[in-house]
């Protein structure tokens, strides 16, 4: 089985040195979005003090197979309406 | 069986048992007479299955075992971690059918009590059914500790309060040193029990470590800074209930 790294950006970048064997990129997406959602669920308000956080996916070669990234704004993003709301 | 081999298989229950309130020789005889020879069982292999009616109950003697579910998409959930001298399943006595399997985290040494055995104990030694009725109630306060943490602890919490629950479960049946203890589990063992990605729990050990409060290296942990461990878990140890009291 592969070898995924899971490296995180928050401001800093923690590497992941040891790695997980994993099916497939699907099992490596589905771990990055888990990853991401335990870590942001405990964050709290201090999220926008640093805004963004990354999970990074690299395999053996160092090559980033799938990332996936939250952030945190005090605006929405461009392009969202509140629905009913256009006129 | 001679008695004294018979009576090294129950030292981890009488130990264990004898935490919350003493026993008498007689029934402690009748513990060991109850349970039959003890066998290895593989680290990996299910000690009891799910939707199974056992007719015993099984003790675990030695290593590891663990109570778990598992869905559709082939996750597991551990719920509960079993030590030295846990009576893995003695709910099936009453059960009938496992509603969770036990697996073997670790190669294990068991020894198996026929239900009948058991039946015949709550009749003649009322007093050690009772302390028996006990431990299953205390299982029953470990999930309880377990689905507060799950849903409200943080991530570095729970890990830290799995941590101050089995240094203490192990030192109940005198399986640690000073503040020390073996633990040989891998982090998705430990993420199934967290209900957490292996990732995330890799970064919690790198984390607690990172402050000094725990050695972990290999299967082996070392508590540097007990109180701050406890503090990091708001671990209160009642629902283990550690002291000797009549029941």
């Amino acid at each position: 089985m592969p070898r995924y790294f899971f490296h995180t950006q928050n401001g800093d970048c923690i590497r992941d040195d040891q790695g997980e064997e994993l099916r497939s990129v699907d099992a490596a997406r589905e771990e990055a979005v888990a990853v991401l959602g335990e870590i942001l669920r405990y964050r709290g308000a201090s999220f926008w003090t640093t805004r963004a956080f990354s999970v990074i996916v690299t395999d053996t070669e160092g090559q980033t197979v799938v990332s996936v990234t939250a952030s945190a704004s005090d605006q929405a993003p461009e392009g969202w309406t509140l629905t009913g709301d256009a006129g | 069986m001679t008695k004294p081999g018979g009576v090294s298989k129950i030292t981890t229950l009488v130990d264990k048992l004898s935490l919350r309130d003493r026993l008498n020789p007689e029934e402690i005889e009748a513990l060991s007479a109850v349970l039959d020879a003890p066998k290895t069982v593989s680290a990996g292999s299910d000690i009891v299955r799910e939707h199974t009616r056992p007719l015993h109950s099984t003790l675990l003697i030695s290593g590891f075992s663990a109570r778990y579910s598992t869905l559709e998409d082939g996750s597991r959930q551990i719920t509960e971690i079993n030590v030295s001298g846990d009576f893995i399943d003695l709910h099936s006595l009453l059960m009938k059918q496992m509603d969770h399997g036990v697996v073997a985290l670790t190669d294990c040494v068991i020894a198996e009590a026929p239900h009948s055995g058991l039946i015949d104990i709550t009749e003649r030694h009322p007093h050690l059914g009772r302390l028996l009725w006990l431990d299953t109630i205390i299982d029953a306060a470990i999930h309880r500790q377990w689905l507060v943490a799950m849903g409200r602890r943080s991530g570095l919490g729970h890990l830290a309060h799995l941590v101050c629950e089995l240094y203490l479960r192990l030192q109940a049946v005198g399986q640690t040193g000073d503040l020390t203890f073996d633990l040989p589990l891998t982090q998705t063992t430990l993420g199934d029990a967290l209900g957490l990605s292996t990732v995330h729990v890799s970064r919690l050990i790198s984390e607690l470590r990172a402050e000094g409060v725990v050695a972990w290296s290999g299967g082996r942990i070392d508590i540097l800074d007990w109180r701050r461990l406890a503090e990091i878990a708001e671990f209160d140890p009642t629902y283990l209930r550690l002291q000797c009291e009549p029941v």
